[in-house]
């Protein structure tokens, strides 16, 4: 079908390539989305924002036909004939096979496989083509795949290892799959989830423009992001979606990032995330249990920052920017490569983790059911592993003192049901990671790190959560929170750290933490709008 | 620590309300039948072979003599299979031990036999022998990070063919009488080494149940990295474990020796499978499918009692084979079944 390429910028016209209609979805009695419409058109990068757990996620997998919407709507791939989908239809109009044909996927995590080849890695997802005897017709895999690569400008052959590609090039090879998956379609419509959350700052250009270019070339491309920086200089169109519905749909050059902004939180929210911090924040009192100098790892470079007795600290950025990493080094589980550290005055370099144990450093790692609680061990053996010699009576022990300790714990830390007894493995996520929040306690930390804190855990559990962050730090300890989540960070902390691309792109004092703060803070691409790019648009 | 046990101290003084009512351990009646069937599933199988084979074979099975040779007959794979506890309690395999059993053997049989070594310094020597080729496993897994599977496979087919070295392919026999003796001594009826592995089996039993050591070495291996996060040292454990069963292998190599007189170049591989499958049907008795010594001895007598059976009913050579191959297979898959399903939350 002809497709008329039209100007990135001002009001789409023509026919969509993909229409969603009405779309809602709801799971159980939760409402996900609600009567959720967009258009993509030929030509245009259409930006797709929202925080955490506004509906974009779902909206994804309903267009990649993972979930069925509820009845009502209707979703409409332009140029295939019969396309249409019905909501709500006993059966999707579109089988997996065609809807694959129609629209193509790049996921954050990519689906690359390191160990294999790029053509191996194209052939994961489009097929091997083979010869009459069955055997791999490796040339003409070789001549799909240097085809797809042209199109996102990589040069590399066709044998490279996906391991030995740089971060842009991994995300430019899933880009030029999902192109050949659609078949050299002439106009593609590709949805590329987070694309740029975990590059280095001078890779990310080189992605985006390669976006840009399949947009003039005819493609329609959802792009799903955090940054909004990069939606005003790339996107023709955005579409805002909060608590599942779409605030706003349209041409980017018409609004403002502060209008977006406020927008994504929605005045009601902030105003209800204020009311959940009835204290005035705490200022730090005392010198700083903990002090980072250009502290630098694998994906971290030169973070400074301090956390002193009684305050809780957010360290806070996008999936991908390094704070977890932060986290594993004051655990003992990473060593740093640079910079330095000092702890309770001492210069602080924990070999292992059971250097940061002594030294008083307590640590609740993101990976919950791997790297927090052992599966298969009670309640009781999980919270008392670290102390577990202090339990013994001549060299034997004693369960019954260690159960009574556990159950108080576990009674501190809202455990319910308290029972010491019961496997790990059969409490609910929320329980869990008060359980392991518990083996944290009871070593009484100076310093107490927990990442993702929240992370899986039901909602009622999380009030709780935050409750003993601010019991140990006003117990004392210097609490360093790591979240992806920035209405997370707003709630529990008393200043925030953002970093972004391994960097600390801003330090929020008590008086500056709010979500818009963190939101406008997180896209300062000082790149993003003097770049050359920009001048193409017409 | 001293203000841990202060704490401790304030701890005790609130043991009232502690012991508040507290929900028994069971949650769901499914759950519970699960459970209990399994928890006593090795001790029904055991009383239904015994029961079923006194009825066959009224005659020859509900015996004494049958009951202690059959009893008896388990001595050296009790020690093995406490042994091997260890290091499958630190998540790894060692697949060494049959073999270590076999090398250790002969190498006692040497000492004491043709080289007239001093019986109680041969003894020092041949279990330090159990415990260096444990220590050459650990560092093959710990600093070369061969996976275990694999090292012990491998150190396991070297030791058989050093073995076939040692003894030139024969046996070796005609050792002293202070060797032959301990193998033959009873106190009524029952062999004095039956005794010496029951009780060696009851002192492992404590060790991995109630002290700390046991403690973190079933940490190591139920949750690696999270034992490691709290502090655990995983590395010396695991290499303690590995020390440890090639030290009871030792152990076991040498009343092998010292029960038959002599020592064949070709034992040991025999006794590999029925420890493991021991091992793994004894882990079936806890909900949460730990290994442990208790489980692993009934598992033993379960399977010895099968094969005995079998044999007196006429069973040809190769049934006990079978009996031990299917054994393991059972105790695995039952114990995949439940991790899944500690896994899937419940």
């Amino acid at each position: 079908m002809p497709t008329e390429i039209q100007s990135r910028i001002g009001p789409a016209v023509g026919k969509p390539l993909v229409a969603l209609q009405n779309i809602s979805k709801s799971f159980g009695v939760a409402r996900v989305l609600t009567d959720v419409s967009i258009s993509l058109h030929p030509g245009r990068i259409h930006g797709l924002v929202g925080m955490n757990g506004s509906g974009k996620s779902t909206l994804i997998k309903i267009l990649a036909g993972v979930h069925r919407p509820d009845s009502g709507g209707s979703i409409e791939f332009g140029s295939a004939a019969g396309s249409t989908e019905r909501s709500g239809a006993s059966r999707p109009a579109l089988r997996r096979g065609e809807r694959q044909a129609q629209i193509a996927f790049v996921h954050q995590d990519l689906g690359l496989i390191d160990t294999l080849s790029i053509a191996d890695n194209f052939a994961l997802s489009l097929g091997y083509k083979i010869n009459r005897f069955g055997r791999i017709r490796e040339n003409a895999m070789d001549d799909i795949t240097r085809r797809g690569l042209a199109r996102v400008g990589v040069d590399f052959p066709a044998s490279t290892l996906v391991g030995e590609l740089g971060a842009a090039e991994r995300t430019l090879v899933a880009i030029a799959r999902a192109l050949t998956q659609l078949d050299g379609k002439s106009s593609p419509s590709l949805v590329v989830d987070e694309p740029t959350a975990a590059l280095p700052r001078s890779e990310v250009d080189r992605v985006l423009g390669v976006l840009e270019t399949l947009a003039d070339d005819g493609a329609a491309i959802l792009f799903v992001t955090h940054n909004l920086g990069e939606v005003m200089r790339v996107a023709a169109d955005v579409t805002v979606l909060r608590d599942g519905r779409v605030i706003t749909s349209q041409p980017t050059a018409s609004l403002t990032e502060q209008e977006i902004v406020d927008k994504m939180l929605g005045k009601a929210v902030e105003d209800a995330l204020d009311k959940q911090r009835p204290r005035a924040r705490a200022s730090a009192i005392g010198a700083p249990t903990l002090r980072l100098h250009s502290v630098g790892g694998r994906r971290t470079e030169e973070v400074t920052f301090n956390v002193a007795p009684g305050e809780i600290v957010v360290l806070t950025g996008l999936v991908g920017c390094g704070k977890s990493e932060i986290g594993r080094i004051l655990a003992g589980s990473f060593r740093m490569r640079s910079g330095s550290m000092e702890f309770d005055g001492k210069p602080y370099a924990p070999r292992s983790p059971r250097d940061a144990l002594a030294a008083g450093v307590a640590y609740v790692p993101a990976e919950r059911l791997i790297r927090g609680g052992i599966l298969s061990f009670s309640a009781t053996e999980n919270i008392t592993l670290p102390v577990l010699g202090s339990f013994s009576h001549r060299g034997f022990t004693a369960p019954e003192d260690e159960e009574t300790t556990a159950a108080q714990y576990m009674r501190q830390t809202k455990v319910a049901p308290a029972r010491p007894e019961q496997l790990f493995a059969a409490f609910s996520g929320g329980n869990q990671q008060k359980i392991v929040l518990s083996r944290a306690l009871i070593r009484r930390p100076k310093l107490l790190v927990v990442d993702e804190p929240t992370q899986g855990v039901d909602v009622g559990a999380i009030p709780a959560l935050y409750g003993q962050l601010r019991a140990a730090a006003d117990a004392g300890a210097a609490v360093l929170v790591i979240t992806s989540s920035y209405e997370e960070a707003v709630a529990v902390g008393d200043r925030a750290v953002l970093l972004d691309r391994g960097r600390v792109a801003a330090e929020l004092g008590s008086d500056q933490l709010t979500l818009a703060a963190l939101i406008s803070s997180g896209d300062q691409t000082p790149v993003a709008h003097e770049h050359p790019l920009s001048e193409r648009t017409n | 620590m001293t203000d841990l046990k202060e704490r401790k101290a304030d701890v005790k003084t609130s043991t009232a309300i502690a012991s508040e009512p507290r929900p028994k351990k069971e949650q769901n009646v499914g759950g519970a039948i699960g459970g209990a069937f399994s928890r006593f599933a090795l001790i029904i199988v055991l009383v239904v072979l015994v029961v079923a084979f006194s009825v066959l074979r009224p005659e020859t099975f509900p015996t004494i003599n049958n009951t202690i040779t059959i009893v008896a007959s388990q001595d050296v794979l009790i020690v093995l299979a406490v042994g091997l506890l260890f290091p499958l309690l630190a998540g790894e395999f060692d697949l060494s031990i049959g073999f270590i059993l076999g090398f250790t053997a002969m190498e006692v049989a040497v000492l004491t036999g043709p080289v007239h070594m001093n019986v109680p310094l041969a003894f020092v020597v041949t279990l330090l022998t159990g415990a260096a080729i444990g220590g050459i496993n650990a560092l093959l897994v710990l600093r070369l990070r061969v996976n275990a599977f694999i090292a012990t496979l491998g150190t396991g087919t070297i030791l058989a063919g050093l073995t076939l070295l040692l003894s030139n392919g024969a046996q070796v026999a005609n050792l002293p009488d202070s060797v032959n003796n301990i193998g033959t001594a009873q106190v009524f009826l029952i062999p004095d080494l039956a005794v010496f592995a029951l009780v060696v089996a009851v002192i492992i039993h404590f060790v991995l149940g109630r002290t700390p050591f046991g403690r973190y070495l079933l940490a190591t291996g139920a949750g690696r990295e999270a034992a490691k996060l709290a502090g655990v040292r995983t590395g010396v454990l695991l290499a303690v474990a590995f020390v440890v069963a090639g030290f009871m292998a030792a152990v076991a190599g040498i009343m092998q020796t010292t029960i038959t007189g002599s020592a064949d170049p070709s034992v040991g591989s025999q006794y590999l499978l029925p420890a493991f499958a021991a091992a793994f049907l004894g882990a079936t008795v806890y909900r949460s499918g730990r290994f442990n010594v208790p489980g692993t001895i009934l598992a033993l007598f379960v399977i010895a009692v099968g094969v005995a059976g079998l044999s007196q009913l006429g069973a040809p050579l190769w049934v006990s084979s079978v009996f031990d191959g299917v054994a393991l297979i059972l105790a695995v898959a039952l114990s995949v079944r439940r991790k899944t399903r500690l896994e899937s939350g419940n």
